[in-house]
């Protein structure tokens, strides 16, 4: 929102903004309390969705949504399914104090901004095929993930405040924490973000190195990763994580298969 | 835990023990808590001068441009390049004697430039063959947050002021410099040798407060007075604690006379007067150096020039360009008293250039 506050201020009359959207399947009933608590903290979100018990995915595709977040894993995953980008939040104890004048987003790479191609070969043949494989492939762009959109719409607000040469003011900072490694299967990364033509502010390329303490130093608001293992690392250190629940990364916990059928909860957003 | 039956399949970047017979295995980083990490910024790592000034003189816009133009052609070494390939050689025969042990060097290329330059970087180092696999290309913002969260052992730079910050938050860091004739070729490549300066180094600046304040003769007296009165320590004996670290592991396989680490104090103290209380320092910490020099005051560069370090580190401008001009890569280290003496030169001021 204070993006929005930014925005407004340099383009009076554009439309481009954030808009914010209460997707809930809760019953109207709830409604008064949840306007209750936005105001309270000054939010502005005008526009509700409440559909008493029904899916929300119409309404997602109605509104054109570029992001969707909910604690309902098995929402997240039916929006997913049906190409809209969303994440399933899980909150942390103890959260790192986060700016108030940066929105800071942070993504994982395989299975996110990218496809789970690369993701296969690892678990299917282990790294080093999928080294020699990356390798082979450094120029051929990997195909989309699912918030690969999202990360394009940020960029193009980003524009906006660049054209304005407030480019290190700038409200809004992308990262790319991925476990890859730089020199073995990094090219290929920059290359496909490049092909976009996309770009993030940061890109840390960890090689396995676990992903909570250089969070915990980056403080975003949101972090977006396929693998459980990685949003727990996050939470633990105090990154409010969200999971993607797309490819292969989903069969799999720490290196092991796991059984298909997901534990859902059934929680009210 | 008990595994499943079918091959074990592994999660993307968990540690890697695959039983497969592949041609050419990379090996896998360690984990950055059990290793000793060595951060160094991409223009200590090579030779980026051209591009240097093309940022300062035409700006971002164009030196990004240019990076991307000539995004194939690997960059020239820079002065730390001769210590990394050094540092891996270690690594290289540790892993042959302790083939399961994470105590090995990683080594993170820590920039603040942009992600854009990433593919040149990337090129580079496998241009070289070098193994750096971790990146943080913080796109213009501070890098200190992530040394820490690497647990960085030593950090390497070729801009002053970072490396002043990094001192600052109690990082082990150094400003390196090129050596002024190219010696790259003439160093050891089997061997690890790193030289440390004494006085506000390896120890605080105590001392040196009050040589500057009272002069030579009242030093001595201090020093023989308080000779059993172990020093403070100084940002870089962290350091040299983790290379102790890894030659015990050579040393407890017999291999003490063929160690690939050697470490050397060179320093201006004069031994008879005011060695003992140094000597008698390092073994309160339970810590040697291969080879003490005690210079009474000699110049350092003939000395460094014999030794040939891949890198020596020393709190004073003077010392640093003195190796320097005789050939030595010298890391100046921004700490203590002899910082507020110093007259910086042109090539100490270095613009905020992305690195």
């Amino acid at each position: 929102m204070n993006v929005n506050a930014r925005l407004r201020e340099l383009y009076p009359d554009s439309e481009e903004l954030f808009d914010i959207v209460l997707m809930t399947n809760n019953h109207a009933q709830v409604g008064v309390r949840l306007i209750n608590s936005i105001n309270y903290y000054d939010l502005t979100i005008e526009r509700f969705c409440m559909t008493g018990g029904e899916s929300p995915i119409g309404y997602l595709k109605a509104y054109m949504t570029n992001l969707y977040l909910s604690k309902d894993s098995k929402k997240v995953q039916e929006a997913i399914e049906e190409g809209i980008a969303a994440a399933t939040m899980f909150p942390c104890d103890s959260e790192n104090e986060l700016s108030d004048t940066q929105l800071r987003v942070a993504f994982d790479g395989d299975a996110v901004l990218f496809s789970d191609e690369s993701e296969i070969i690892v678990k299917k043949h282990g790294l080093d095929t999928f080294f020699r494989h990356e390798k082979e492939f450094e120029n051929k762009p990997l195909a989309q993930g699912p918030l690969k959109c999202f990360l394009e719409t940020l960029g193009k607000l980003q524009r906006k405040f660049y054209t304005k040469n407030q480019r290190i003011s700038c409200p809004i900072r992308t990262y790319l924490v991925t476990a890859r490694s730089a020199a073995s299967a990094g090219a290929r990364v920059l290359k496909t973000l490049r092909s976009w033509g996309l770009e993030v502010d940061e890109a840390l390329f960890l090689a396995g190195a676990p992903k909570g303490p250089l969070l915990q130093k980056i403080k975003p608001h949101i972090f977006f990763d396929d693998q459980m293992f990685h949003i727990e690392g996050a939470q633990e250190l105090g990154t409010i994580a969200a999971h993607v629940p797309y490819g292969i990364g989903q069969k799999y916990h720490k290196g092991k298969h796991i059984d298909t059928s997901d534990t859902e909860k059934n929680e009210k957003i | 835990m008990n595994k499943p039956l079918m091959k074990e399949m592994h999660t993307f970047g968990e540690q890697e023990t695959s039983n497969q017979s592949s041609p050419s295995k990379k090996p896998t980083p360690p984990k950055p808590q059990n290793a000793i990490t060595i951060a160094v910024s991409s223009r200590a790592l090579f030779n980026m001068d051209r591009e240097q000034d093309i940022y300062e003189q035409q700006g971002m816009e164009d030196y990004l441009k240019y990076q991307i133009q000539h995004e194939i052609e690997p960059f020239a070494p820079g002065p730390a390049f001769p210590f990394i390939k050094a540092v891996e050689a270690v690594n290289i025969r540790l892993r042959e004697l302790y083939p399961d042990s994470e105590e090995l060097f990683d080594v993170v290329l820590m920039t603040s430039n942009h992600a854009h330059v990433g593919l040149r970087l990337i090129n580079s180092i496998n241009h070289y063959q070098l193994f750096i696999e971790r990146f943080c290309m913080t796109g213009g913002n501070s890098l200190i947050g992530y040394l820490k969260a690497y647990h960085a052992n030593l950090y390497l730079s070729a801009d002053s002021m970072k490396v002043r910050e990094a001192i600052e938050e109690g990082i082990a860091a150094a400003t390196v410099f090129s050596p002024g004739k190219i010696t790259c070729c003439e160093l050891s490549e089997t061997q690890l040798r790193v030289a440390f300066d004494g006085d506000a180094v390896l120890f605080s600046d105590e001392s040196e407060i009050i040589y500057k304040a009272h002069g030579l003769d009242k030093f001595y007296e201090h020093e023989k007075a308080h000779e059993n009165k172990p020093l403070d320590h100084g940002p870089l004996k962290g350091f040299l604690e983790a290379l102790g670290k890894l030659q015990q592991k050579f040393y407890a396989k017999g291999q003490r006379l063929d160690c690939p680490i050697r470490t050397y104090l060179v320093t201006a103290r004069s031994a008879a007067s005011s060695g003992t209380r140094a000597l008698k320092t390092l073994r309160s910490w339970g810590l040697e150096t291969d080879e003490a020099l005690f210079l009474a005051g000699a110049p350092k560069g003939p000395m460094l020039e014999k030794i040939r370090p891949h890198i020596f580190f020393d709190d004073q401008m003077f010392h640093v360009k003195g190796a320097a001009e005789l050939g030595t890569v010298a890391a100046h280290v921004p700490y203590g008293i002899a910082q507020k003496s110093q007259s910086k030169t042109a090539r100490d001021v270095k613009k905020d250039m992305p690195e």
